[in-house]
């Protein structure tokens, strides 16, 4: 039999456990997406329930569904979407459920209405309400604009336990009656009624639920009047007022929604309807002295008050509120920094230095494999993808993976515990004044390790706009990949100075972090202010699985959405830097048998003459290897030279010459676009020298190498080309990670932001330094 | 017309401010203790030993007050009019800027202090007339002193302090209003003030049962009037 499907949308308050409820629902069968357009999450969970099969959409968490955020307007379409096929009266209820959905033919109509309309699992049948029963009346808020959007909703009283504790009691039938909907008491940490909340679901939709019914809510005499007077004027065009409820249009055009303004546009009364509905706001204006916006507002809280006034009944708080006592101590004048400073240092050695483990495991099981496919593998074309494009890019995916991972512990554990919206608070004062929000912090802070799980971070910021300035500021927190670049210049050019060079290095990029944050506030965002009214939620112990299922979450979008992506991308680059082929493996394989030759003749010679003396016996060997090495060096630099990377770091070095840069220099640059780290090693090629620094190796080590006089590389230089490395290019990964939170083209800005900035600042640095009389 | 008692002495003390304070507190000690010890008087006016110790040496040479060295402190008859005069100064003064310009008593007594020993008699007389006409007209319930009462007592948010309760008068036009007011900042609203945040931006209130954080720039845009302590009630 086909089993029948019910779509359910999940809508509440940040912080009212919706997730948790979600989490309850579906289990482990999520999947994670964005809704489409914006870079809002969108996530979807199925379960079968008595022979129903359950869509359970998880709506953004919103306080109101009409100030017209990115994700208020998501929830609010979501929700539209089963409100726009409605008549008036409730009739024609037409969902998947009991019947076919009804055909529109009238062209104009039925353009207005397929922009509501996107795939099925967009309509839902019925709204599961969730409300933290310990804060009902703000919880209510958005119940009551629900109602109005005859919404079919069913209501899961969640953490009615927590209330019970502050002293509420709550008459869930009378607050059930009042409200015209089921209400399930849940409390989603310990699955207690989510197997009610089901039944309800089902219950309504087979409108066996004898409390739901459809609710007006009283705006009381003078503004009813001129919602009629709206609703009147729009029913004088009989096609709209047959399709939709005239009384929600009325609403939302009393309160000025541009998006239902900008719809009705099409139809032949717009004009009409646009005179009353200004002659009805400066009546009621006037009748109250208040804004239109303050005044249904309070409506819908006198309506709130009324609807509490009659079910719920207080008593003293059984204990004193815990989370005020903690917060003594977390957010103390002068405890607040260092206990601060605790966690991050906490997260960010449990992320970089305990992720350091499983990392090394990655690579080593990589490189295992590598050696596997080697000896298996005939040599050719084929096995050089299979090996140094397809293993080495997955092993470049994968191994990002345990930060992810651990760092999303430990997000959605200050998260859940209402410890992240303290740290925000905390630090609000300082990321304000930069434009940004507390939250950025965590974000930033992290990019000093990686700035991929470092993006991937700023989710938890809720307005879009501060998220995406985070990202573009994220790639100037000097990770740890550029950090091996920066050793072995500063090392190498500036002796004891060293540590404060690298230091320096930090805190310049934190200081164009900042630079950019302002200026992009200016440029892109300009007089848009977000409030910071951000909910200090009473602290909460997680529960383990909530911890899990976040980890797996990020886990497995970053494997799906970043990984592949970022393996295309590698296996491409990969291609750029091994092809054109340079066939001189023969030439050079001549030259080392040729000393091979030469060494096993002096060997012999050596021996017939002063018998075997191990001391000259291994200055020869150590000689002949040092050459061998030598040799190979510099096939392989041969051959990176003619691939395209090698080309393009040539072409683009009349670009680079001004800031002092040789062509060595611009060819590990453009190789360090995969990853900064690899700047040292495309570096120990191109200088035919060891990256190790290890006393008696073979070769000359890179540091003593770079400072030969032939190259050219003075300490002024050098630093010039620290600050490139920090400033001039996110790392593919990040780029990748950029475009999928943030958007491509912000991602792709981002990349030509920062290496016009880099040349510039370099540029500058570089002369300046030259007219100071730097060398 | 309105008759005013102005029969307050506000006549100078011819003493220094410094003086007027060392008498002013020796009373007030002396009326709170049956003894009054130099370490007291240090003490209360926050001044170190030998200091006090040479200044009683001068009030008793101008026979204000009877001191023995490492002894007990009395005002002689002399001293107590001064004592008298200056304390009444202050007294009206705290009762001025609590009673009439609405300041919190304790911040009252504080500014009362810093300028009892300045106001000349005249302006002293003018400030007591103004007190005594403003309390007899609002106990006569006169509406201009209810008016006056709303536009003294009002304060924006971000003045209140901490552990303060407030109740919200009105919320000013500003891009935040709609989200504060779907958020439960209404009128009529109790709003405690939690605590400002280690660098005095934002500020935690509670409103409804929930905590929150407002930066003090929009905290700012809700104008409110503080509740007297102990009168929590939820309409």
């Amino acid at each position: 039999m086909h089993k029948k499907t019910i779509v359910v949308g999940l809508a509440g308050n940040p912080n009212s456990g919706k997730t948790t409820i979600f989490n309850a629902l579906t289990g482990s069968r999520q999947k994670v997406a964005n809704w489409s357009g914006v870079t809002v999450e969108k996530r979807e969970g199925r379960l079968s329930y008595k022979g129903y099969n359950i869509i359970i959409v998880d709506l953004p968490g919103t306080y109101s569904l009409s100030s017209f955020s990115i994700e208020e307007i998501v929830a609010r379409d979501f929700i539209i979407g089963s409100h726009f096929r409605r008549s008036q009266h409730g009739e024609g209820r037409k969902s998947r459920f009991s019947g076919r959905r009804r055909h529109h033919n009238h062209s104009h109509h039925a353009q207005f209405f397929e922009e509501y309309t996107h795939q099925p699992a967009d309509h839902p049948d019925v709204i599961i309400n969730v409300v933290d029963a310990g804060n009902l009346e703000r919880n209510l808020y958005l119940t009551t604009q629900l109602i109005e959007m005859n919404a079919r909703i069913v209501m899961a009283l969640n953490m009615y336990d927590e209330a019970e504790t502050k002293g509420f009691n709550i008459n869930t039938d009378t607050l059930s009656t009042l409200l015209g909907m089921d209400i399930v008491k849940t409390i989603a940490t310990k699955s207690i009624g989510i197997d009610k909340l089901l039944d309800a679901v089902i219950n309504v939709c087979l409108k066996k639920s004898p409390k739901t019914r459809h609710l007006h809510i009283n705006y009381g005499a003078d503004l009813e009047k001129e919602i009629k007077n709206i609703q009147e004027t729009i029913w004088s065009d009989e096609e709209i007022g047959q399709k939709y409820s005239t009384r929600w249009l009325a609403m939302r055009l009393i309160e000025g929604d541009p998006d239902a303004e900008k719809k009705l546009k099409s139809f032949t009364n717009y004009n009409n309807i646009k005179k009353q509905v200004q002659e009805s706001k400066t009546e009621i204006e006037k009748k109250f002295h208040d804004s239109i916006d303050t005044v249904l507002t309070d409506m819908r809280y006198g309506f709130i008050t009324g609807a509490i006034r009659e079910s719920v009944t207080r008593t003293k708080a059984k204990r004193k509120d815990l989370s005020e006592k903690i917060d003594k101590f977390v957010t103390n004048r002068y405890l607040a920094f260092p206990i601060l400073i605790v966690f991050l240092w906490l997260l960010f050695q449990l992320t970089f230095s305990l992720g350091k483990y499983p990392m090394d495991w990655i690579e080593k099981g990589v490189s295992l494999i590598s050696a596997l496919f080697e000896k298996q593998i005939p040599e050719g074309p084929l096995k050089d993808l299979l090996i140094d494009g397809i293993i080495g890019g997955v092993g470049g995916v994968i191994v990002f993976l345990p930060n992810i991972l651990i760092l999303f512990m430990g997000i959605s554990f200050m998260e859940d515990t209402g410890y992240m919206a303290r740290a925000a608070f905390k630090m609000d004062k300082i990321m304000h004044t930069m434009g940004l929000h507390g939250k950025s912090f965590i974000s930033l802070v992290m990019g000093f390790g990686c700035n991929v799980p470092a993006i991937m971070a700023t989710r938890s910021l809720e307005s879009t706009r501060d998220r995406i300035l985070t990202i573009l500021i994220n790639p100037f927190m000097s990770c740890s990949a550029r950090l091996p670049v920066y050793v072995l210049f500063a090392g190498t050019f500036f002796h004891k100075y060293a540590g404060a060079v690298i230091a320096s290095l930090y805190f310049i990029g934190v200081i164009f972090a900042f630079i950019s944050a302002k200026l992009f506030r200016a440029v892109f965002f300009k007089g848009e202010s977000t409030p910071f009214v951000m909910e200090l939620p009473p602290y909460r112990m997680p529960t383990l699985k909530t911890t899990l299922l976040h980890m797996w979450d990020r886990g497995s979008v970053y494997l799906k959405k970043v990984g592949g992506i970022i393996l295309v991308f590698s296996i491409i680059i990969w291609v750029l830097s091994a092809y054109p082929k340079t066939d001189n493996n023969e030439e050079y394989n001549l030259k080392i048998e040729k000393i091979t030759a030469d060494y096993k003749a002096n060997r012999n010679i050596l021996i017939s003459r002063h018998g075997e003396v191990p001391e000259e016996l291994n200055m020869l060997k150590d000689e002949y290897l040092s050459k061998k090495e030598q040799l190979q060096l510099e096939m392989k630099s041969e051959q990176m030279k003619n691939t395209f990377i090698g080309k393009f770091g040539k072409i683009i070095l009349p670009v680079i010459k001004p800031l002092g840069f040789n062509w060595q220099m611009g060819i590990s640059l453009t190789t360090g676009f995969i990853a900064k780290e690899i700047v040292v090693s495309t570096m120990g090629v191109l200088y035919h020298a060891s990256e190790s620094e290890e006393e008696g190796a073979l070769i000359k080590p890179l540091n003593q190498v770079l400072k030969k006089k032939e190259f050219g590389i003075t300490p002024l230089i050098a630093y010039t080309f620290l600050l490139f490395v920090l400033l001039y290019v996110p790392c593919l990964g990040t780029v990748v990670v950029m475009g999928r939170e943030a958007g491509w083209s912000w991602a792709l800005f981002s990349i030509v932001y920062q290496i016009i900035l880099a040349w510039i600042v370099c540029f500058l640095f570089y002369n300046a330094g030259l007219l100071l009389g730097f060398r | 017309m309105i008759k005013i008692d102005a029969d307050c002495n506000f006549e100078s003390t011819d003493l220094s401010s410094n003086m007027e304070d060392y008498v002013e507190s020796i009373e007030l000690l002396s009326r709170k203790k049956k003894v009054v010890r130099v370490k007291d008087i240090a003490k209360s006016l926050n001044i170190k030993m030998p200091s006090v110790t040479a200044a009683l040496q001068k009030l008793e040479e101008k026979g204000l007050i009877n001191y023995e060295r490492y002894g007990y402190v009395d005002l002689t008859e002399s001293g107590k009019a001064i004592a008298e005069k200056v304390y009444n100064r202050h007294s009206f003064l705290t009762d001025f800027f609590h009673d009439v310009l609405k300041i919190d008593r304790k911040r009252a007594d504080k500014v009362a202090c810093r300028v009892e020993h300045d106001l000349t008699s005249e302006a002293c007389k003018q400030i007591f007339k103004l007190i005594q006409f403003y309390k007899s007209e609002s106990s006569e319930n006169r509406e201009w002193t209810e008016r006056l009462n709303d536009l003294l007592e009002q304060r924006s948010l971000s003045e209140i302090r901490e552990g303060d309760t407030s109740v919200i008068i009105f919320i000013n036009e500003s891009p935040y209003k709609k989200r504060l007011s779907e958020m439960g900042f209404r009128k009529g609203e109790n709003i405690r003030v939690i605590k400002y945040a280690p660098l005095k931006d934002p500020i935690e209130v509670k409103i409804k049962d929930y905590n929150i954080s407002l930066r003090v720039e929009e905290a700012k845009s809700i104008i409110v009037k503080p509740v007297i302590n102990g009168t929590d009630e939820e309409s």
